[in-house]
């Protein structure tokens, strides 16, 4: 079963670059290049160490970005999801600022945090944050009364209901939570280096179209949509190998 | 002295919208002694299952008091195990560590609480479950390891909200029997909640029949079968005229809530 769907994985990619390919035959190289130039060109920045520096420029920003929101909003998600004042206070707020798109804060994130890594991963972190917080808060208000009560006379205190049956209840909320923000992560992320960065793999494909070497272009989306679902394969193999009795679906 | 006293207990509930008072109970007052088993027989929304949470501690009586052992309670406590209709497990938990989840809390050491959660497992007659999750056991499986959960506290009650009611007809005559098999070794004191006749008579040393509109007791009867008891009970004739009484008792009830509508 495994075996096949992993066989049919393998043809769907494979008539996509068929697609891709039979195009070239009409649309000159200028415009569109070959599956065989986009290879080429990506073996070329390989072996010369330019393409495997950006990609790890690029997924370090995304990762602290995404691990540091994620952390928060899971934690600030059970406060909110428990606790009734606080999602009266903070939750008009929250509605208001997730609206914001990270695109537009990427000037403001550059003016106030400079250049370097930290308005990168400032902004990573305000994409991510949101959206594994309104996740893990539909999970913590949806833990059930009656699973709370069995805790509590068999004597938790209210700390211990949150630490040993709120959060394993919501475990699977903020797994998703993750899985989502990972790919707003990876648009944000392009986002912020095509405007303002001097690395990465944004920058790349930027730099790429001003100089109308269309193939680099290429490469940097091949190597977007290889490490968008490399990373989404291990985080998803990873949560359920780690935590797959919390009913992650 | 009495392990479970309930004073003048009532109980109000007011409608946040059209600000009306329903009376739920009504001056509630019993206890149950060491080693007895009460049941609380009535129909649905007789108030039944808020005596029971106001024992447990989930709800606070508008009047009225819970002494267990003599002292006021005031919050759930592990000295009241509660099993609930649905069974309530940790589901991302084995059987072993639900079994153990009371002593864990109190940060007891593995060495120390696994053997007395593997005691208990077999207690209740799962050994060779211990590393299960609860989705991979049976419906009557589940409800005995919610009981072990719970007995593994050696709770001054037990409180019983109709923990067999979703199980099907064999499965419940099965855990009944049972239940009676681990009084007859634990001897713990019980409450339990039904709106089964032949399952309050079968269990219960004493039954409270409750009244409706507004919920309070209305009548105790005292089941005069010899333990221990077991699914013969069911056809013997104290069962029979035990039985009987409750009927009328039911009926003289339904009666009147048919003439209220």
């Amino acid at each position: 079963m495994v075996r096949r769907q992993g066989l049919v994985y393998l043809l769907s990619i494979l008539v996509l670059v068929l697609v891709w390919w039979s195009f070239t035959a009409i649309i000159p190289p200028l415009f569109l290049p070959s599956p065989v130039l986009t290879t080429a060109t990506g073996l070329h920045m390989i072996a010369d160490g330019e393409l495997p520096q950006t990609v790890w420029v690029s997924m370090s920003r995304i990762l602290t970005g995404w691990l540091l929101g994620g952390i928060c909003g899971a934690s600030l998600g059970i406060v909110l999801g428990r606790i009734q004042l606080a999602r009266a206070i903070l939750l008009p707020v929250i509605e208001y600022l997730r609206f914001v798109p990270p695109v537009t804060l990427v000037s403001l994130f550059v003016i106030w945090f400079g250049v370097g890594e930290t308005s990168k991963i400032v902004l990573i972190f305000w994409t991510v944050i949101f959206i594994v917080l309104v996740n893990t808060t539909a999970g913590a208000a949806s833990v059930r009364e009656g699973t709370i009560r069995a805790a509590r006379c068999l004597g938790a205190t209210h700390m211990q209901v949150i630490t040993r049956v709120v959060i394993p209840e919501t475990v699977p909320y903020v797994i998703t939570g993750f899985q989502i923000a990972l790919g707003n992560a990876f648009m944000a992320i392009v986002a912020a280096e095509m405007l303002a960065a001097q690395s990465g793999i944004g920058y790349m494909i930027w730099n790429a179209q001003v100089y109308a070497q269309v193939d680099r272009m290429f490469v940097g989306f091949v190597t977007l949509s290889l490490m968008g679902f490399v990373t989404d394969r291990i985080v998803y193999n990873l949560s359920r190998r780690l935590l797959g009795h919390y009913r992650i679906v | 002295m009495a392990r479970v006293e309930l004073n003048n207990v009532s109980q109000v509930f007011v409608d946040p919208r059209t600000g009306r008072n329903t009376i739920a109970l009504e001056n509630v007052a019993f206890a149950i002694n060491n080693e007895e088993t009460v049941a609380l027989l009535g129909p649905s929304g007789c108030g039944k299952s808020t005596i029971l949470n106001i024992i447990a501690g989930f709800l606070s009586p508008t009047t009225g008091e819970v002494k267990i052992d003599g002292l006021t309670i005031s919050k759930p406590g592990p000295d009241r195990g509660v099993v609930f209709q649905e069974h309530f497990l940790f589901h991302w938990l084995t059987v072993e560590e639900n079994v153990a989840f009371a002593l864990k809390l109190r940060g007891n050491p593995r060495a120390s609480y696994l053997p007395q959660a593997h005691d208990f497992i077999r207690r209740v007659g799962l050994k060779g479950f211990e590393h299960h999750y609860p989705d991979e056991l049976s419906g009557g499986m589940r409800q005995r390891v919610s009981i072990a959960r719970v007995l593994i506290n050696n709770p001054a009650i037990l409180l019983m909200d109709e923990p067999f009611a979703a199980l099907d007809a064999q499965t419940r005559l099965m855990l009944q029997e049972w239940l009676l098999r681990l009084w007859d070794e634990q001897r713990m004191s019980m409450l339990f909640i039904t709106h089964d006749i032949d399952e309050a008579i079968l269990l219960a040393d004493r039954i409270f029949v409750m009244g409706v509109r507004p919920g309070r007791i209305i009548s105790e009867i005292k089941v005069m079968i010899e333990r221990p008891r077991g699914r013969h009970a069911l056809t013997s004739v104290e069962f029979m005229s035990t039985k009987a009484k409750c009927l009328d008792l039911i009926a003289e009830q339904s009666a009147k809530v048919f003439e209220q509508v």
